[in-house]
C-alpha cells in the first residue's frame, strides 16, 4: 500500500537525518533497524503469504435481502485452512445498474481465514437492483503492507435488493376484478362444468344428481374455468432510484393484494413487455427478470374487458378500457 | 471476557514501554528513583487501567470512571505539591546539569525549598500518566498514535546530547516495542482478537533482529562513515543550520558549544549586556588577553579552526599553549572562576603548564573536561627581551614548517589585494635589487615582528572603532572592503584584517577570540561579556612561539565592570546571569565560545533586513510556513468533522435533524440541488413541531446528506473537491 510505503519512507528519511546529525550510536542502531523491519516483516510473512495465496480467497454474499435491510460481503478461505493472512486487500468493483450504482470498494483484512470475515455494506442495499460484485484480483500483503503478492480471483456474485411493500394511496377495487362467470372447459363438453366423483366437503348444491342416478355414484359437477377481469399492473419508472423503490413498494403491495383475492395480475412495464403474477414466488422471479431486464413468462392480453392500474412515481392511476 | 490473550498483550506491552522509557530517562540524567516503588505502581496502574477499559462498555460511565481518577490523581498531586516540586527540581535540575555543559541553558533552576535526592514521586506520576495514555490506546481505542507521541516525547530528551545516551537494554527494548506496535497496527485495527498472539510473535522477532544488530555493530564499536561527516556538512551548507555534534575540524570532541567558524559576512550593530562571565585574580595587574580557540583557515569570509588532515600534519609533541623562557623566570598566577561550567579553559600568554585535568586540542584550545568553573594557571608575562621556547618539546623546527605550511594560506587574489593595499600605506614586500638607495627599510627584509608592527600600525589607523557598524555587502571580501571602503569596525573587523594582510605578506598568522580584560594585581577582577574580543596570533620566529598582536584602535578599552549593574542583573534575571554569559554574549563579537555568534546572527538577521535574505532560507521559510498552514488547516479539519460527527450521532433527534438540514442547505448552496419537500418536511417538523423526529425520518435525512455530499464531490473538478474538503470543510 502506498500509504505505508510512504510512512516507512519518512521514518527511514528520520532515522537517516537523525543518523547524519546525531553522532550517537544509537542513530546507527535505530537506521539499520528501520532499514531491516520491512525485509525482517517479507521474511516472517512470506510464508503466510504464500499458503494464503494458495489457499486462495472466496468472496460471497446474501441471495437476496430486502430494500434497508443490513447487507454484508463475506470473504473466506476457499479451502478453509486454519492459515494466518497478514494482511489482504481484495478490490471489488459493485454495480447495481437498476439504479445507476457503481462503485469501487477494498476490503481490508487480518488474521485466519477459516471464518468467513464479513463487511458492511447498507449503502448497497438503500436502493432496489440486482447488486453484482465482481472481485478480479486480491493483494496479501506482509506485515508492514509494503511487499504483497498479487491472486487472482474472478469471482463475481450478486444480490437481489427485494422491494418491501407499501401501500398505495389509491388500491385497485376488489369487486371490479374479481370473478365475473366461468368459462365452459375446453374440449368441446356441452357443459359448462367439469364433473367429478363427490368428495367429503363439496356442497350438496353441486351434486349433479341426474349423473349420479344414472352411474349409481355421487357425480359432482365444478365450474371449470373462472371469468376475471383482466387486470394490467403498469409501472412507469423513471431514472431517479429513489422513485422507482417506490414504485416497486408499491408495485409489491398490490400484487400480494390481488394474488390474496385470488386475482392474476398482468403486469407491463414501460417496454410493454406484459407477464403474469399469480403468487409471491412468481412476484419475486418477475422482479429479478425486472433487475436484470430479462423477460419474464410473457402473456398476451385477451380483448376481455380489463382495467389498468398505472403506478408511477407519486400517484397511482385505475382506468378501464 | 473476550479476546483475553489480546488484552494480557496489550496490558503486558504497556506495562514494559512505560517501565523502559521512565528507566532510559531516569538514567539518561541520574535521576535516582527506587526501580521497586516504580514497577509495582506501574503494575497497579496497568492493571486498573487495562480492567477499566476493557470491563466497563457504556461511554458515559467510562467517562465518569476516569473522571474519578483524575480528580483523584489531581488531590494527590496537590496535597503532596511540595515533595513533588522538590522531585520536579531535582529531575530538571539532573537534566540542566548535563545540558548546560553543551546548550545555552541554565545548570540549575530552584522553584522548591525542599531538596529532593530522589524522583519515586515523580516517577510514579508519570507512569500513571504514561499507563493511563498507552493503556486506553491499546485497549480501548486500539491506536497507536499516541503511544509513539508520547514515547518519542519522553525519549527525545535523551537525545538532545550525545552524552546522555540511555542504557542499551531499556532503550533497545522500548524501539522494539514501538516497531512491533507500529506493524501490528493494522492486525489490530482489524482483528483484534487474533492480535495478541501476532503482537507476542512480531516483538519477538523485533527483538530478536535488535539483538542481532547490537551484536553485529557493537556500541563499543561504534565509528561514524566519512559519508556521513560529508552530508552532514553538506545539508549544513544548504540550509545554513548549525546541526550535529561537530565537523571535521580538529575540535570535533569538545562539543557542540564551541564553534568553529566565525562568519565575517553579516556583522552587524553590536549591544552589549555586560553578562558577568567569570572572575580573575592575578597577582600582576594591566592588560591580560585571556585566549580561548583560535581559527588557522580562511576561506568566503569565514575563519575556520584547523581540520582534522590539516591537525594530522602537526608535529604532536610540540605544545603551542605553554611556553618557557631562557633564563630566571618571574612567573606570576591566575585564578579563574567562570560562571558556568564551560567546554574550554581561558589561558593567559604565557602559560607555563596546563593542569593534568585539562586536555590540549590540537592548536585550537584547552578542554575543560571535568567541567572545573575553578582553576589556576602560572603564566610567564609577556617580554619582547626574551627567548621563549615550548615547553615540553623540542621539535621546533617541525613545528615551524608545519605553521608556515599552515597559518600562511590565503587566496591569491585577496592577497594580491591586501599587498596593494599595503604598499599603498608603506608596507612593501622585500625586493631582490631593490632601490635600496631611496630607503634600504622600504624594500629590505623584514622579520615577523617588523611585519607585524607595521600591519597593526596601518590597519588600527583605518577608520574608527565603533560598536555600531554597517554590514559589508554581498560579494565583497571582508579584509579588503574593511581596509578600504569601512568608516569604522570593531575588534572582529580589525583583527580579521590584520590577520588576513599578515599572511599576505607571509607571516602566519591565526585570528583569536578571548577576553580582554584589563586586570587589578592582587585582587578579584569580573570579566563580563563585554569584555569579549578578537585578535591576532602572529608567529615568531625567534622565540618559536606565537605572540598576540592586537590591531583594535587604541580607543577600544576593555569593559570594566560595574559591580552595581552585577546586583541590578543578578536579580532581574539571576539564572540567566549565571549560567549563560559565555554563550550568549551579545558584544563579545570574538567570544571564545559560540557566546558570539548566537547574538551575532540575531543582529545580523535584524540588520540585513531583506537585502541579503538567501534563497535558500526564503524557500525554507515559504515551506515551513506552508507545513505550519498545512498542519493547521488539517487540524482545524479535523476538528470541525469531530465536531460535525459529534452533532450528527449525540443529542435528541429534532437537534440533530436541524444541525444535519443545515449542513445540506449549506451543501445545496454549492451543488445547486433543490432540496425535496420531504426533507424540508422533516427539518420544519424538527424545528417548530413539539412532535419528535422518528429514527425513520432522521435516517432518511442522513442518507439525504450523504448522498448530497457525494454528488457535490462528484460533480466537482478536482481543485474545487479539495476546495471543499480542506477550506469550508464541507465533506468528509
Amino acid at each position: 500500500m502506498i500509504k505505508n510505503i510512504a510512512v516507512w519512507f519518512l521514518l527511514l528519511f528520520s532515522a537517516f537525518v537523525f543518523n547524519i546529525f546525531y553522532y550517537g550510536w544509537f542513530s546507527w542502531f535505530l537506521l539499520v533497524l528501520t532499514v531491516a523491519i520491512p525485509f525482517v516483516s517479507l521474511i516472517v510473512s512470506l510464508p503466510f503469504m504464500i499458503s494464503s495465496a494458495v489457499n486462495s480467497i472466496l468472496v460471497f454474499t446474501h441471495e437476496s435481502v430486502k430494500i434497508g435491510d443490513d447487507f454484508y460481503i463475506g470473504v473466506t478461505g476457499k479451502k478453509g485452512r486454519m492459515i494466518f493472512c497478514p494482511r489482504i486487500k481484495i478490490k471489488l468493483i459493485i454495480k447495481n445498474d437498476f439504479c445507476g450504482q457503481n462503485e469501487k470498494q477494498k476490503i481490508l483484512y487480518s488474521g485466519t481465514l477459516k471464518k468467513p470475515f464479513y463487511k458492511k455494506y447498507n449503502r448497497f442495499a438503500k436502493h432496489c437492483g440486482c447488486v453484482t460484485i465482481t472481485a478480479k484480483y486480491a493483494k496479501i500483503y506482509d506485515l508492514t503492507g509494503i511487499f504483497f503478492i498479487p491472486i487472482k480471483i474472478n469471482s463475481c456474485v450478486s444480490c437481489d435488493i427485494m422491494p418491501k411493500g407499501r401501500k398505495p394511496s389509491v388500491l385497485p377495487d376488489s369487486s371490479k376484478i374479481s370473478v365475473l362467470g366461468y368459462k365452459p372447459k375446453n374440449g368441446g363438453f356441452s357443459d359448462y362444468y367439469e364433473l367429478r366423483q363427490y368428495q367429503s366437503g363439496d356442497s350438496l348444491k353441486n351434486i349433479h344428481w341426474k349423473l349420479s342416478s344414472k352411474y349409481d355414484d355421487l357425480i359432482v359437477r365444478e365450474p371449470s374455468t373462472p371469468i376475471y377481469r383482466q387486470f394490467y399492473v403498469r409501472l412507469l419508472f423513471t431514472q431517479n432510484a429513489e422513485t422507482n423503490d417506490g414504485i416497486l413498494a408499491r408495485f409489491v403491495y398490490v400484487c400480494n393484494y390481488l394474488n390474496k383475492n385470488g386475482a392474476p395480475c398482468l403486469v407491463f412495464n414501460n417496454d410493454r413487455e406484459i407477464s403474469s403474477i399469480s403468487d409471491s414466488s412468481e412476484l419475486k422471479d418477475f422482479i429479478r427478470a425486472l433487475y436484470r431486464n430479462h423477460p419474464y413468462n410473457t402473456y398476451f392480453a385477451d380483448t376481455a374487458p380489463s382495467l389498468v392500474y398505472a403506478i408511477a412515481e407519486d400517484f397511482e392511476e385505475v382506468s378501464e378500457v | 471476557m473476550k479476546n483475553k490473550t489480546e488484552f494480557f498483550v496489550s496490558s503486558a506491552v504497556s506495562l514494559l514501554l512505560v517501565l523502559t522509557l521512565i528507566w532510559c530517562f531516569s538514567s539518561s540524567f541520574s535521576v535516582s528513583a527506587s526501580p521497586f516503588i516504580v514497577i509495582t505502581s506501574s503494575l497497579i496502574f496497568t492493571s486498573y487501567f487495562a480492567l477499566l477499559a476493557k470491563l466497563v462498555k457504556r461511554k458515559s460511565t467510562f467517562l465518569l470512571c476516569h473522571l474519578v481518577t483524575a480528580a483523584v490523581f489531581v488531590f494527590t498531586v496537590l496535597f503532596s505539591l511540595e515533595v513533588l516540586l522538590s522531585q520536579i527540581n531535582y529531575a530538571v535540575n539532573s537534566v540542566l546539569a548535563i545540558y548546560s555543559n553543551y546548550l545555552p541553558c541554565p545548570y540549575a533552576v530552584d522553584f522548591s525549598s525542599m531538596n529532593a535526592d530522589s524522583a519515586d514521586y515523580l516517577f510514579v506520576l508519570l507512569s500513571f500518566l504514561l499507563n493511563a495514555a498507552f493503556v486506553n490506546s491499546l485497549v480501548r481505542i486500539r491506536k497507536i498514535f499516541p503511544i509513539i507521541m508520547l514515547s518519542v516525547l519522553v525519549l527525545v530528551p535523551c537525545f538532545i546530547i550525545v552524552d546522555t545516551l540511555p542504557p542499551i537494554f531499556p532503550l533497545v527494548v522500548a524501539v522494539s516495542l514501538l516497531f512491533a506496535l507500529y506493524i501490528t497496527s493494522f492486525v489490530r485495527r482489524k482483528n483484534p482478537s487474533q492480535s495478541g498472539v501476532v503482537m507476542l510473535s512480531a516483538t519477538a522477532v523485533i527483538l530478536g533482529v535488535s539483538i542481532i544488530i547490537c551484536c553485529i555493530f557493537p556500541v563499543e564499536n561504534y565509528k561514524r562513515y566519512e559519508w556521513q561527516d560529508n552530508l552532514q556538512h553538506s545539508a549544513e551548507k544548504i540550509t545554513g543550520l548549525k546541526g550535529g555534534q561537530n565537523s571535521d575540524s580538529a575540535i570535533s570532541s569538545v562539543g557542540n558549544l564551541i564553534t568553529d567558524t566565525q562568519d565575517l559576512s553579516h556583522l552587524g550593530k553590536l549591544e552589549q549586556e555586560g553578562k558577568k562571565v567569570m572572575r580573575i585574580l592575578t597577582d600582576k595587574g594591566g592588560i591580560m588577553y585571556l585566549k580561548g580557540v583560535s581559527y588557522a583557515n580562511y576561506s568566503d569570509n569565514k575563519w575556520t579552526t584547523i581540520t582534522e588532515e590539516q591537525d594530522n600534519l602537526r608535529p604532536k609533541d610540540y605544545d603551542s599553549f605553554t611556553m618557557a623562557k631562557n633564563g630566571s623566570e618571574t612567573s606570576s598566577s591566575l585564578s579563574i572562576i567562570t560562571e558556568n561550567k564551560e567546554k574550554i579553559i581561558y589561558t593567559p600568554y604565557f602559560t607555563k603548564k596546563i593542569p593534568t585535568d585539562f586536555e590540549i586540542v590540537s592548536d585550537v584550545l584547552v578542554k575543560n573536561n571535568s567541567g572545573y568553573i575553578s582553576y589556576d594557571l602560572d603564566y610567564t608575562p609577556y617580554s619582547e627581551d626574551e627567548v621563549y621556547y615550548s615547553s615540553v618539546s623540542s621539535s621546533y623546527y617541525d613545528y615551524k614548517d608545519f605553521v608556515y605550511e599552515t597559518y600562511t594560506q590565503l587566496h591569491e587574489k585577496i592577497r594580491e589585494k591586501l599587498i596593494e593595499i599595503g604598499e599603498q600605506n608603506g608596507i612593501y614586500i622585500p625586493r631582490s635589487g631593490g632601490d635600496e638607495n631611496d630607503d634600504g627599510n622600504l624594500y629590505g627584509y623584514k622579520t615577523n615582528e617588523q611585519y607585524a608592527q607595521l600591519v597593526k600600525d596601518f590597519v588600527s589607523s583605518v577608520g574608527y572603532y565603533s560598536l555600531d557598524v554597517e554590514i559589508m555587502p554581498e560579494g565583497e571580501d571582508f579584509p579588503v572592503w574593511f581596509l578600504t571602503k569601512a568608516k569604522s569596525g570593531y575588534c572582529v573587523h580589525y583583527a580579521a584584517a590584520a590577520a588576513a594582510m599578515l599572511r599576505a605578506y607571509g607571516v602566519p598568522t591565526r585570528y583569536v577570540s578571548g577576553y580582554c580584560v584589563s586586570a587589578n594585581s592582587n585582587e578579584w577582577t569580573i570579566v563580563s561579556s563585554d569584555n569579549a574580543h578578537a585578535w591576532v596570533e602572529y608567529f615568531d620566529d625567534k622565540m618559536g612561539c606565537w605572540i598576540p598582536l592586537d590591531a583594535t584602535p587604541a580607543s577600544f578599552v576593555p569593559a570594566q565592570y560595574n559591580s552595581a549593574t552585577e546586583e541590578t542583573k543578578t536579580t532581574q534575571n539571576n539564572t540567566q546571569a549565571e549560567t549563560e554569559p559565555t554563550t550568549i554574549a551579545p558584544s563579545s563579537t570574538t567570544a571564545p565560545q559560540e557566546a558570539s555568534e548566537t547574538p551575532l546572527v540575531i543582529n545580523n538577521n535584524q540588520n540585513k533586513g531583506n537585502k541579503s535574505f538567501g534563497a535558500i532560507n526564503f524557500v525554507l521559510s515559504v515551506i515551513i510556513i506552508l507545513l505550519f498552514l498545512a498542519a493547521v488547516v488539517l487540524i482545524r479539519r479535523k476538528i470541525l468533522l469531530a465536531i460535525r460527527s459529534n452533532r450528527f450521532s449525540k443529542g435528541s433527534n429534532n437537534s440533530r435533524a436541524v444541525y444535519i438540514y443545515r449542513h445540506i442547505v449549506s451543501l445545496g448552496g454549492f451543488s445547486n440541488n433543490v432540496i425535496p419537500d420531504e426533507i424540508k418536511e422533516i427539518a420544519l417538523k424538527a424545528r417548530f413541531s413539539s412532535h419528535m423526529v422518528s429514527t425513520e425520518e432522521l435516517k432518511i435525512l442522513i442518507s439525504y446528506h450523504d448522498d448530497a455530499e457525494k454528488e457535490l464531490l462528484r460533480n466537482s473538478s478536482k481543485l474545487k473537491k479539495l476546495y471543499y474538503k480542506f477550506v469550508l470543510v464541507l465533506t468528509k
